[in-house]
């Protein structure tokens, strides 16, 4: 079996593979193989954590009836909106043709797919019959069930980000132009849809009203924007590939993506607390006071200040606009979200709808994560990382020397022109002579 | 060409690719074996996920709930248990339980109530005593018509049924075991130390022997002699 | 080497250029080192190879195309021979020979007395008792509380294990903030079979339904146990079933609710929670027959449902609520 690459066939056996392997890995410089190793553990205990979620319904999450999503939710939700994010915040250089925003194109694809495929690795684990799920999912869909839908778009996302990525890398232009305007389309429609699956449930009255797509939206703008910064801060500081296009251009595209998320999100934050504090639905009030002075209120704080408003300064301060000052602003806004996507699962659901919940003297529903949630959560970050550090160490990410931004077929494009000429033709065309004009005129046609 | 080289393949004609019988056999039978495996997995896995798929379509609605239909009951219901339990079912039927259905503290009794008589071999069981302060316990939210006694201070606590007959046919509260007086416990502990209660007939405390001079084994009701 | 810390904006400086400092001496040239050999068009500088052209063959393609049209066909054909061995022989949609049961005809109700309910518990250990729930007690599909109104109008909440052990003696815990209590009752809760269900409404594989008797089931052979309809429920009624002992259709990691005991009520039979309340509280019967018990309640008391104002417009109905604003 071979392949055939850069123009010269490579056989593909086992053993080849293996030596090639082990060549490799002696290569690898200590700090990456430390790194390596680093997540290869957190992968594997996840995947011994993943082994025990095999046997459908087996305890061993630290989800109750009263508190049924738990962190592997939030981290879905989290890896989701990521991967919407990044395409949102690529969009600009991909489907618009910005140049300020064209070095994010390869490494955003390949985060984007890494992110989707970890986000549905995690809900399968979640899931008790994922098997299921993909065949009732297509052989009896629920046209009225928000999460079907949201299936539905992230599916979508996942193929025409497969396309994309494979277009990008072996040069099919037209392809990649179309799949870019897809995903982008999809990436504005599956995380509205996944905050859809929050927003309709009136039974949850945190969740519950038409900002939560909003909010899912711009949260998602702001994990990916953030995700971008922090790898491109890499980028920069070891000069890896593009990077002088990335110090130029990247970092300052980055700075407004985290700008605009950033503000859109103290926007919608603050109109969720005002909203909130005044509201006289029982859950929606207590989910706000737990945010603001109860069992969430530590998080909460920390994620406000440390995750909102000090990115934001620091994108704003002078002395603080440079690359570094870029990098720390994204990775506190990256942690920030995670944070906030655990607080709003948690904020839904502490407040119970029933007193099977909670008590008179303990109205909020306990959760604890068990350790097997915390180790597939753990090994799904790990997982990005490991096989993202090794997509920049081996491929090719530079800019692709390609025409950008989406642009109509040549047959519209050039219909103008067409049009023009041809009548311009007709303009000029010799009067008929008094001869033959009769003739000409019956015909009809100069 | 020289002899030497009849043991290798002949020269194929120019232009052509050179073919290899033996590589194109083995690298076949891999391909086979891989096809055949990759098909029967996806096969039974397909069989193991989506059987029902293939059997009942995309909605299975109507099967689904034939079969909610076609669980087993576990309680038999009020009307099942007189037809052999006769007695406790009449004491009951003037007392003040009259309206308490015997699986309330028998517990499901379907299986003992079937007329197989090999489940018949499984007995109702007596329910423990303390099912009584299940429902006459005084707990805040019980309606106040409701009949309930703070257990430790009624009759100095301990087991209900060494005065109450859960089945007994008495028309007053609380109801009592009839006398005569065989099979009772002491006097003392229905009367006293407050000596009789609720009935003020100006007994005082006293010792056993001094009541059953009077209120002899045989004796009736409230009547020495 | 790239300055991570210099600005991307710089201002220009604002004191006048320092005048600049003499070359140094010129350093002795160093002998150049041979290139390194050209890797060719597509290598990166460090050896990377871009896999802008790399493909795979049309005829390996080809062969990959020729192989797996067979295989999946190989494997629907397996698929359906498995599927023929285990169906029984049974016609797929086929009604039950055994019972006839029109669900169109009746509308089943549910109406609980809170004036009556002595907070006892034996309903949640019948129900236990009669459709296989877990034995712990967070799961349950009908259970307990007790609702203490204070005097400033806040009801406060309470339901020890879902009430099933009973509750202790004593004052309840609202009296412990000192407060003056108003009103103390008990409340029986269990899956209301709302009109306007929610649950049914999110389940993204349809696996919950409602039948057309009122009833709300969940098919255990279609739910992915994704706990959208747990979370759904305005009124705590689902959860998802445990694995090892009790399971109501011996299946884990699936949804599962009060049912009505759907099988005792389309026999004629009441459901177990009402057959074992001691005192009455709990009603059950046909809206459609106007001398069912529940009929006959619903005109004789004054009833309210639960969270009303969210539409879900339910099949339970409550007695003696009306002090409570936000039940």
């Amino acid at each position: 079996m071979t392949v055939t690459v850069a123009g010269r066939e490579v056989a593909l056996s086992p053993r080849l593979a293996y030596r090639a392997l082990v060549a490799e890995v002696e290569r690898t410089p200590r700090v990456l193989k430390v790194w390596y190793s680093f997540l290869l553990a957190l992968m594997a205990l996840g995947a011994v954590g993943a082994a025990f979620t095999l046997a459908p319904g087996t305890e061993v999450f630290g989800t109750t009836p009263s508190f049924e999503w738990g962190i592997l939710i939030s981290a879905y939700v989290f890896f989701a909106i990521t991967t919407s994010g990044l395409c949102l915040g690529s969009s600009l250089g991909t489907v618009f043709g910005i140049d300020m925003f064209r070095p994010l194109e390869k490494r955003h694809a390949i985060l984007a797919v890494l992110s989707l495929t970890t986000a549905f690795g995690i809900i399968a684990l979640d899931l008790h019959y994922p098997v299921r799920m993909a065949f009732g999912a297509v052989f009896n869909p629920s046209f009225s069930s928000p999460m079907w839908w949201m299936g539905a778009f992230y599916a979508a996302y996942l193929v025409f980000l497969l396309i994309e990525v494979w277009s990008m890398f072996f040069g099919h232009d037209d392809v990649h132009r179309y799949a870019c305007l897809a995903s982008s389309c999809t990436a504005v429609l599956a995380p509205s849809t996944l905050g859809a699956v929050f927003g309709v449930l009136f039974a949850r009255g945190f969740w519950y009203g038409l900002f939560t797509p909003i909010a899912m939206l711009v949260t998602a703008l702001l994990a990916g924007s953030a995700l971008l910064g922090m790898v491109f801060y890499f980028v920069v500081r070891f000069e890896l590939a593009g990077f002088e296009r990335g110090r130029t251009l990247a970092i300052p595209a980055i700075r407004i993506l985290l700008a605009v998320a950033l503000v859109g999100s103290l926007v919608l934050l603050g109109r969720g607390l005002l909203v909130g504090l005044t509201s006289e639905d029982l859950a929606l009030h207590g989910g706000t006071m737990a945010l603001l002075s109860g069992p969430l209120a530590i998080p909460f704080w920390i994620r406000l200040v440390g995750g909102l408003a000090i990115p934001l300064v620091l994108i704003a301060l002078p002395a603080t606009r440079t690359v570094s000052g870029t990098g720390i602003a994204a990775g506190l806004a990256f942690v920030g979200v995670i944070v906030d996507r655990l607080l709003f699962v948690s904020a839904g659901q502490i407040i119970p709808t029933t007193a099977v919940g909670g008590v008179v003297s303990d109205p909020y529903v306990a959760y604890t994560p068990s350790l097997v949630e915390i180790s597939i959560v753990l090994a799904a970050f790990a997982f990005v990382a490991f096989v993202y550090t090794l997509a920049e160490r081996y491929l090719d990410l530079r800019e692709a020397e390609v025409h950008m931004g989406f642009h109509l077929p040549r047959v519209v494009a050039t219909a103008p022109e067409r049009l023009r000429t041809r009548w311009a033709a007709r303009r000029v065309a010799p009067a008929p002579t008094p001869a033959d004009a009769v003739e000409e005129t019956v015909c009809g046609e100069p | 060409m020289t002899g030497s080289e009849s043991d290798t393949p002949p020269e194929p004609l120019p232009g052509r690719p050179k073919i290899d019988r033996a590589r194109i056999a083995s690298r076949a039978i891999r391909i086979g074996i891989l096809a055949i495996v990759v098909t029967v997995g996806l096969g039974v896995a397909a069989f193991a996920a989506a059987s029902t798929y293939a059997q009942y379509g995309a909605v299975r609605n109507i099967p689904n709930a034939a079969t909610w239909r076609g669980l087993t009951p576990r309680f038999a219901g009020p009307a099942v248990c007189a037809t052999c339990h006769a007695s406790e079912a009449h004491a009951q039927d003037a007392s003040i339980h009259v309206d308490v259905a015997c699986e309330v503290c028998h517990g499901p009794l379907a299986a003992h109530s079937a007329s197989d008589a090999a489940a018949r071999g499984s007995p109702a069981g007596k329910p423990p005593s303390e099912i009584c302060a299940t429902c006459h316990a005084a707990v805040a939210g019980r309606p106040a018509t409701f009949p309930q006694i703070d257990q430790a201070a009624h009759y100095s606590g301990g087991e209900c049924l060494r005065c109450h007959d859960p089945h007994s046919i008495v028309a007053i509260r609380p109801p009592v075991v009839s006398h005569p007086l065989a099979h009772l416990p002491e006097c003392t502990t229905c009367h006293a130390p407050d000596g009789l209660k609720k009935i003020s007939s100006g007994h005082e405390l006293v010792r056993d022997e001094v009541c059953l001079s009077c209120h002899g084994r045989d004796a009736g009701r409230d009547r020495p002699g | 080497m790239i300055d991570v810390n210099e600005r991307l904006d710089p201002e220009p400086p604002a004191v006048p250029a320092v005048p600049a400092v003499p070359a140094p001496p010129a350093v002795p040239a160093v002998p150049a080192v041979p290139a390194p050999p050209d890797p060719g068009p597509d290598s990166l500088p460090d050896g990377r190879v871009s896999l802008s052209y790399a493909g795979v063959s049309r005829r390996q393609l080809l062969t990959l195309g020729a192989v797996a049209v067979p295989c999946l066909a190989g494997a629907t054909v397996l698929f359906d021979w498995l599927s023929g061995l285990t169906d029984g022989g049974v016609a797929a949609n086929a009604e039950p020979i055994v019972a006839r049961y029109d669900p169109a005809v009746h509308r089943w109700g549910f109406v609980v007395d809170t004036n009556t309910c002595i907070g006892c518990g034996l309903c949640g250990v019948a129900c236990k008792a009669e459709n296989h729930v877990p034995k712990d007690p967070e799961y349950a599909r009908t259970w307990v509380e007790r609702h203490t109104t204070t005097s400033d109008g806040t009801v406060h909440v309470d339901s020890p294990d879902g009430g099933i052990d009973g509750y202790e003696p004593g004052a309840p815990p609202a009296t412990l903030a000192g407060s003056s209590v108003t009103d103390v009752r008990f409340v029986a809760r269990l899956c209301m079979q709302c009109e306007n269900s929610p649950c049914t409404g999110v389940c993204p594989v349809g696996a919950t339904y409602r039948t057309p008797d009122g009833i709300i089931l969940v098919d255990e052979e279609r739910c992915i146990g994704c706990g959208y309809c747990v979370v759904a429920c305005p009124y705590g009624a689902r959860y998802i079933v445990p694995a090892g002992g009790d399971m109501p259709r011996g299946v884990a990691g699936v949804a599962d609710k009060c049912t009505f005991c759907y099988h005792r009520i389309t026999t004629g039979r009441r459901p177990a929670c009402v057959e074992a309340c001691p005192v009455g509280a709990r009603t059950f019967g046909d809206l459609n027959d106007p001398a069912s018990p529940v009929s006959v309640a619903l005109r004789e008391k004054p009833t309210k449902t639960l969270k009303s104002d969210l539409g879900t417009k339910p099949r339970v109905f409550y007695v003696g609520l009306e002090g409570e604003v936000d039940a």
